[in-house]
């Protein structure tokens, strides 16, 4: 029923329909790209998350460094410096930039019983970078004795500096700190590969066979979610026998960690096989003749590597936290490991932070690291994601 | 509805069987047991305990038998109602515990009701308002309560009400009402301590929910259905209430089951930190002492309450609006 | 050849009076001039068709009439006016600037869906997918008219049954996904037809129907038209069904109106260079075989990209360098209420 247009026309009047133009040299690559480095373009804009990444990627460098980083043997206690107050940097002497901190006299006070902290204003220690210091081996390999930063002298001065103050036992906590990085980072990675792998496999087989096994592992992952975590945790941890050593206590309590973790990564994962068996390129795959396992490898599983990763970072921060809580209570590591939840275990009552509220310090790289590892997922989810906008 | 409801009873019934068990290992797991610590801390206050005393105390206590037979002498014990003795505190382990599993389910639920309360309406101003003050106010104080652990969180209002106010936040109770028997000023004494430890716990979930609800609804703001909404001649308000929301709220159904736990986890630490009289510090000592009725039945009373919990937030939620269990992936 | 009656005159007052309407969009990469200074008259009981390809701002039209604009889009310019319907004792009914009404004030509400309608593209994703249809239909009706509910309700089963539901009963309160395509379209013209506006807009409204429903739903429009008297604004990119259903036509390009006319002239007489490429690119069931197609050259310019002077130009055939890349042409009469834009005829 159209109406019939009769305008006059000459076809070889109307201009030649030209290929359409493709797009500038940008467009180009846009097409021809990989998937790794769409993701990557997609996750530059998101500047929050690439920050993030640089302060994770800061992290870890610290966690290399850590001895490089400290300037104390943090395992040295001296009674007499229990409980001092961070000092005071100035960092100009006159006019020359040289920091330095002043001595400090400790005494104690004669009414409360208590040792208070004067500063001498007539000593003072500058501080110096790259510093001699107690020995130590870089990767575990070449002995050294240099640290960021020192004082004259190195172990046999009288007096040394302490950024951070010190804890009950005068150790010195910035160089307890950053030993605690070090433990507090790793252990999450530990246990986040631990619960990588049954997440992946279990939600694989999950997702992937359907049937009787879905059915069973989707009710223990409604199980292990209905119970609530920390008592058992706490009841795991305080299982473990005291005379385990630090390194059996440590790995024991990431596996601990990880058995009711993974139930969110397998939940993840599953959903993603769900949805791809329906897709038609990996139908395709199978009517050109794939076997199962080639299907399942080089097919389905790059499509949502980018979202397992996401996950994955995701859940770092849930480890840390946990390790965090549980040494906080004193269930899970123990002195002489130092972590954050160590130190923070001496922070514990309100009276004890009340009067030295630098013990609380340690939060500070905890609740950084947490948000860090938070955006960093979160950009990598959205650079993963390709119907996100 | 029925055929759902019954699949999440069983469900139920298997997850408290599950806790039980785990409970009963936990207690096992340490070597040694509660006669072995009490030997110890009879020793470090000077005084010996003899093998034969030892030997008795063990048959007293039923120890040293084969586990499953333990187990099922438990299991006994507890469908009587007989939770057993504290062998710390030497009075009946439901004596111990008291009121306080009654104050964790209080305080846990007051952080999950305080989740949706607050987290619902922000969520939803944040996605209606984008980018505006309100939103970047909103995602700002979401992501401090991610990334906050709810401990420290606790620690730092402690340290900061102790020092500015000179005030103690934690406890749910003023002094003088802290043992006295239940009675109306003591509910409203208790109301009034009420939000600081719920907001410290809930303050995660909060952050949660204001995040989803914003990613949803500004998915479901975007759809064609609202212009029709609008385009029919609905005041704003109702637009975005009746239609986009109501969609929105959909995903949310499934994750309620699922914030109990985290919650009552949670409370633990926190109560710790806090010093709340609920049943977090209480299980605390429990483990370091291996006082094993007292910290297994807590840790079965906890999960058999997040468990119960769940299924009755389930059914209530099925019964509102029964496509929600086809969400149910 | 069934075409609707042909309206000569407007002698009569228009219905729907847009002038220079200008509706941006502001954001940071820019400023999209997604409506750019359109005018356009509608004569009570008349069909307008709107064409032009995607993109070319007509919906945004539509949505700016009705004051449904999103953010960050906002009208800056120009005049909507419309004539509301005169009461039951008599007299003319005022006329209002819909441009100038607050969106969400009372005014503006009381007009949109009870005396301008507006029928979408998806009927699908356009209802509530946890609402039944029933629901929405009876809030429209509750929304302008002072029915109780279960008179409300009647006249929703009525509407329904009026527009060729079967078993309006049992539909009223179904959801939208249980209704076939047909049936969820013909829903919405009962809904947007429930309060008797004197205008309807259909957005689009068989782009995503499959050929035979398509015909259907334009016959009952067409019936309903001439029940109830009202107005169609009808946008589409479908030519034929401007052919068939359209009094008047209004092609527009890049959110100008280049050419109106009533529809024989249109595809009569086309007289913008761009009319005439958009019929000679409809492929004929008369045409030889192996005879190429005629597309439009070059592709609609990105919307930050405009080009200067007449929008059209970089892919105008009759392009006159100088002229038509310095300025834009603006709207003159050619004839018998037939106006074109371009420089070709000034």
């Amino acid at each position: 029923m159209t109406a019939e247009p009769e305008v006059a026309l000459d076809p070889a009047s109307a201009p030649l329909p030209g290929p359409s133009s493709v797009g500038d040299a940008r467009e180009q690559r846009v097409y021809v790209a990989s998937q790794w480095q769409l993701m990557w373009w997609r996750f530059r804009k998101h500047k929050i998350a690439v920050v993030s990444g640089l302060v994770v990627i800061a992290f870890y460098a610290g966690v290399l460094g850590a001895d490089f980083l400290a300037y104390a043997d943090p395992d040295a206690s001296e009674a007499q410096r229990s409980l001092m107050p961070p000092q005071r940097v100035y960092w100009f002497d006159g006019w020359r930039f040289g920091p330095y901190v002043y001595a400090v006299k400790g005494a104690r006070d004669p009414q409360s019983f208590k040792r208070v902290y004067r500063a001498d204003p007539s000593q003072k220690i500058p501080i110096r970078f790259f510093a001699e210091g107690f020995e130590y081996r870089v990767l575990g390999l070449i002995p050294t004795s240099r640290h960021l930063i020192g004082v004259d002298g190195g172990l046999d001065a009288g007096q040394t500096v302490f950024l951070l103050g010190t804890d009950v036992q005068g150790r010195d906590l910035w160089s307890r700190l950053m030993y605690g990085t070090r433990i507090s980072l790793t252990i999450g990675l530990f246990g986040v590969t631990v619960s990588l792998v049954l997440g992946v496999v279990l939600g694989g087989l999950s997702g992937f066979y359907g049937g009787v096994a879905d059915t069973v592992i989707q009710r223990t992952i409604e199980i292990l979610r209905s119970i609530p975590t920390i008592p058992l945790w706490m009841g795991l941890a305080a299982a473990l026998p005291r005379e385990w050593s630090v390194l059996q206590v440590y790995f024991a309590i990431t596996i601990i960690i990880s058995l009711l973790g993974w139930t969110d990564l397998a939940r993840v994962v599953r959903g993603r096989f769900l949805a791809m068996r329906e897709e038609d390129f990996v139908v395709s795959a199978r009517l050109v003749g794939c076997s199962q396992m080639r299907t399942i490898f080089v097919h389905m599983v790059p499509s949502f590597m980018s979202h397992i990763i996401a996950a994955t970072t995701l859940a770092l921060p849930a480890m840390i936290i946990s390790e965090t809580a549980l040494s906080f209570l004193g269930l899970g590591l123990r002195p002489p490991a130092i972590s954050w939840g160590v130190l923070l275990q001496q922070a514990q009552n309100v009276q004890t932070v009340a009067i030295s509220p630098w013990l609380m310090l340690p939060a500070v790289p905890v609740i950084i690291a947490v948000m860090a590892f938070n955006f960093l997922g979160d950009g990598l989810r959205d650079a993963a994601d390709p119907y996100g906008r | 509805m029925l055929a759902y409801i019954g699949r999440r009873a069983i469900l139920a019934i298997f997850t408290v069987w599950a806790i039980s068990v785990l409970a009963f290992a936990i207690i096992q797991l340490p070597p040694g047991d509660y006669v072995t610590s009490y030997i110890a801390q009879m020793a470090s206050m000077g005084s010996v305990v003899s093998d034969e005393e030892a030997q008795n105390l063990r048959i007293q206590y039923g120890l040293g038998q084969p586990m499953y037979v333990q187990y099922l002498k438990w299991m006994r014990l507890i469908v009587q109602g007989n939770f057993g003795m504290s062998m710390e505190w030497r009075r009946p382990v439901t004596e111990v515990i008291g009121e306080r599993l009654w104050l964790t389910v209080v305080v846990s639920v007051a952080a999950l009701i305080l989740t949706w309360v607050l987290g619902l309406p922000i969520g939803i101003y944040s996605a209606v308002r984008q980018y505006s003050v309100g939103d970047y106010v909103a995602t700002f104080v979401g992501f401090i309560g991610l990334a906050v652990p709810n401990f420290l969180l606790a620690l730092v209002l402690l340290y900061l009400g102790f020092v500015m106010f000179n005030a103690h936040i934690g406890g749910l109770f003023s002094p003088e009402l802290q043992d006295a028997p239940w009675s109306a000023a003591r509910v409203w004494d208790l109301l009034q301590h009420l939000p600081i430890p719920a907001l410290i716990l809930g303050l995660a979930g909060t952050a949660q929910q204001i995040r989803i609800m914003r990613a949803n609804l500004l998915d479901e703001l975007r759809k064609p259905y609202v212009v029709t909404a609008r385009s029919k001649g609905l005041s704003e308000a109702r637009v975005i209430l009746k239609y986009p929301v109501r969609v929105a709220l959909n995903p949310f159904a499934s994750t309620i089951g699922y914030t109990l736990p985290y919650i009552v986890s949670g409370s633990i630490i926190v109560s710790v930190v806090l010093g709340l009289p609920t049943v977090g510090p209480l299980l605390l000592k429990a483990l370091i002492a291996q006082d094993m009725f007292l910290a297994g039945t807590i840790v079965l009373l906890l999960g058999v309450m997040t468990v119960i919990g769940t299924l009755i937030s389930d059914i209530l939620l099925v019964w509102i609006d029964p496509r929600i269990r086809l969400e149910e992936t | 050849m069934a075409c609707a009656t042909r309206l000569i005159h407007m002698a009569a007052e228009p219905l729907l009076s847009v002038r220079n309407l200008k509706t941006y969009f502001t954001q940071d990469e820019g400023t999209v001039r997604a409506v750019d200074g359109v005018s356009l008259d509608m004569a009570p009981g008349a069909t307008l068709g709107i064409v032009g390809e995607s993109g070319c701002g007509k919906s945004i039209t539509a949505r700016s009439i009705m004051r449904i604009v999103d953010r960050p889009g906002r009208i800056v310019e120009g005049e909507v006016y419309f004539r509301r319907p005169s009461n039951p004792g008599g007299g003319k009914g005022q006329v209002v600037d819909l441009a100038k009404l607050e969106p969400n004030g009372l005014e503006m509400r009381s007009i949109r869906g009870a005396e301008i309608a507006l029928i979408f593209q998806e009927p699908m994703s356009s209802f509530s997918p946890v609402h039944s249809v029933g629901n929405q239909i009876i809030e429209a009706i509750q929304l302008h008219q002072p029915l109780g509910r279960r008179e409300a309700r009647e006249r929703a089963i009525e509407m329904l049954r009026r527009v060729g539901v079967s078993s309006p009963e049992e539909r009223v309160n179904q959801l939208s996904y249980q209704l076939s395509g047909g049936l969820r379209q013909r829903a919405m013209i009962a809904m947007a037809l429930s309060c008797e506006p004197t205008l309807l807009i259909a957005d689009e409204p068989t782009t995503a129907l499959d050929v035979t429903t398509q015909t259907q739903i334009l016959e009952l429009m067409r019936r309903l038209q001439q029940e109830d008297g009202m107005a169609i604004m009808l946008i589409t990119h479908d030519l034929g069904v401007v052919a068939e259903m359209a009094t008047d036509v209004v092609v527009m390009y890049l959110g100008r109106v280049v050419e109106q006319a009533p529809v024989d002239a249109i595809f009569h007489d086309p007289r913008h260079p761009y009319t005439r490429a958009l019929l000679r690119s409809i492929p004929r069931i008369r045409s030889r075989t192996r005879e190429r197609l005629t597309p439009i050259a070059g592709a609609v310019p990105h919307p930050y990209d405009r080009p200067t002077g007449c929008p059209f130009h970089p892919r105008c055939p009759d392009f006159m360098p100088g002229t038509c890349d310095r300025q834009a042409p603006s709207l003159r009469s050619v004839g018998d209420h037939h106006a074109v834009s371009c420089f070709l005829y000034e």
